[in-house]
């Protein structure tokens, strides 16, 4: 059975890192590097990649990658998206301007959006603060976007499964809808 | 292939400045070393700390390159049970790239240099590993 490869993508600590490892079933891959962004506020940054793997109910292997999240890595994100069947985008919905963040990788990623085959994760939203999920759902209508969006604790694995569930899902039906 | 000698430079308190030390080392080795076209020195999460003879524009770009190239090669290296990743050498149709990593402290500095496909590899890596040990002199 052929792999199947999903791409992690987001703004600095949206919890890519920690969704692939909170998912994978191997020692996960990490790349991560001393910060010294002082602008924000982490320990370490993933500079290159992550990677993981797990497997679903019908034994198909699953490829987890994460990408940088910092835009001078951007060069990452086209050459990790190459042969990705999806992405999803985690969103802190803690940060500044979160919506902002979100039209960023919304942008860089069009190409999966295009094609239903983006899930967004909207991490952070259990104080209330920052935008309602329907502020997202605005985003993805003004660029002519459709796209499921989910609160969810990355640290938790059923919630990433549940993204990467939505995600199949997806690619199931458009896989129905344009064969 | 002539012997790298130590710039200093030194901030108004009289303590060196890694930033300019740096920036001296790097135009003096690409000035004595036959074959070298360019350089960026970078901290190991891909902000650039020196650059030479490289457009303004590709600076910071290729600063973040050789934070992820260092970085696949440091896991590359863990996963195969090599030991602490040093060096990634890229040999390309039209030049070399060598990248070699300074271990300091807590953190990592990263120095990438450019070659012409001519320049001999081993000259290339050798002139990373001594302009390594100058920027050692001060950082470590």
């Amino acid at each position: 059975v052929t792999p199947l490869k999903i791409l992690f993508t987001g703004m600095v600590g949206a919890g890519k890192t920690t969704a692939i490892g909170a998912l994978s079933e191997v020692a996960p891959i990490r790349t991560e590097a001393q910060n010294t962004d002082t602008s924000v506020n982490k320990e370490n940054t993933t500079v290159a990649m992550d990677y993981g793997e797990f497997t679903l109910g019908d034994g198909t292997k699953v490829m987890l990658y994460g990408t940088p999240g910092q835009g001078r890595f951007d060069f990452m994100w086209s050459i990790l998206g190459q042969g990705a069947l999806g992405v999803i985008v985690l969103i802190n919905n803690a940060a500044a301007n979160p919506l902002e963040d979100f039209k960023v990788y919304l942008n860089a990623f069009d190409e999966f959006a295009a094609r239903g085959a983006m899930v967004v994760g909207v991490g952070r939203t259990e104080n209330g603060v920052g935008p309602t999920l329907d502020s997202y759902y605005a985003v993805l209508a003004e660029q002519g976007r459709i796209a499921p969006v989910f609160s969810a604790d990355v640290r938790r694995s059923e919630h990433v499964l549940m993204l990467v569930d939505a995600l199949i899902s997806q690619l199931e039906l458009q896989e129905e809808i344009s064969p | 292939m002539n012997a790298i000698a130590e710039p200093i430079a030194l901030d108004s308190s009289g303590r060196v400045e890694l930033g300019k030390y740096c920036q001296l080392a790097l135009e003096r080795v690409l000035k004595e070393t036959d074959g070298l076209s360019g350089g960026v020195i970078a901290s190991s999460d891909g902000f650039e700390i020196a650059a030479a003879g490289i457009e303004s524009e590709l600076r910071g770009r290729l600063a973040a390159i050789i934070a992820s190239l260092f970085a696949l090669g440091l896991t590359a290296a863990t996963e195969a049970q090599l030991g602490l990743c040093h060096s990634s050498v890229i040999e390309c149709e039209a030049g070399k790239f060598v990248v070699r990593a300074l271990h300091y402290r807590d953190r990592t500095l990263l120095v990438g240099l450019l070659a012409k496909a001519d320049a001999p590899m081993g000259a290339v890596v050798y002139t990373s590993r001594k302009l390594s040990e100058v920027l050692a002199r001060v950082v470590v």
